[in-house]
């Protein structure tokens, strides 16, 4: 199959989030590869999957000049870089974290206005990431609020 | 695109930066943690460190 006929699809289509499963069966029996502009290159067949998975030389992470720590790297290198992540997120670690997370969504909820309809991602889950975030890694309150607007831009821009 | 990966790196290296300054009085927290990492036989460079954290 060649690159022009490749089939177009859209995830956000709510034929396709109401049944996903259906969804990917009907386009798997139609074609390997689905492109769309919001997911680009989507692998529909196991086989292919793990094809890609496994064979990081053609299908590189490592795509960009930019430094990026772990994802942008292949093995051997993303090897030790991913071994610190791991370090970072033990049952431990995330059971002492824990009882942080649930104060911090309880503040949270407690500014939110009552009995009315709220956009949920708005105003509770991102501004929980990012708290959520900045305790982890111990950062100061201070550099919330920056973070917040880079955050923003940030998605606006990829 | 450019310019808001540097207005990260900004943030992040003056963060790095005050825990450096610090020493051994820098909060125990995990980004002092990470900062004292090591792959292949050293410690994470600044350019690393903030990759790792903007991921």
């Amino acid at each position: 199959m060649s690159a022009q006929e490749i089939i177009e699809w859209d995830p956000r289509d709510p034929e396709v989030l109401n049944d996903q499963i259906a969804a990917y069966d009907k386009l798997r029996a139609q074609c390997p590869v689905a492109h769309s502009d919001f997911l680009g290159y989507s692998i529909l067949r196991h086989h292919d999957v793990m094809t890609v998975l496994e064979d990081y030389e053609t299908f590189s992470n490592n795509i960009s000049d930019r430094l990026t720590v772990p994802n942008g790297m292949g093995p051997p290198e993303h090897t030790p870089y991913r071994g610190i992540n791991d370090r970072y997120f033990t049952p431990a670690v995330m059971a002492r974290f824990e009882p942080v997370c649930r104060q911090i969504a309880a503040e949270l909820i407690d500014t939110l206005p009552r009995g009315q309809k709220l956009n949920f991602s708005e105003a509770f889950a991102k501004i929980y990431a990012l708290q959520v975030q900045s305790a982890f890694l111990g950062w100061p309150k201070s550099l919330e609020e920056p973070l917040r607007r880079w955050t923003i831009k940030n998605l606006a821009a990829t | 695109m450019q310019q808001i990966a540097i207005e990260f790196d900004g943030y992040i290296r003056q963060l790095l930066s005050d825990h450096r300054r610090a020493g051994d009085d820098a909060p125990k927290d995990l980004t002092t943690s990470l900062m004292n990492e090591r792959v292949f036989n050293r410690i994470m460079t600044d350019e690393e460190l903030v990759s790792l954290l903007r991921n």
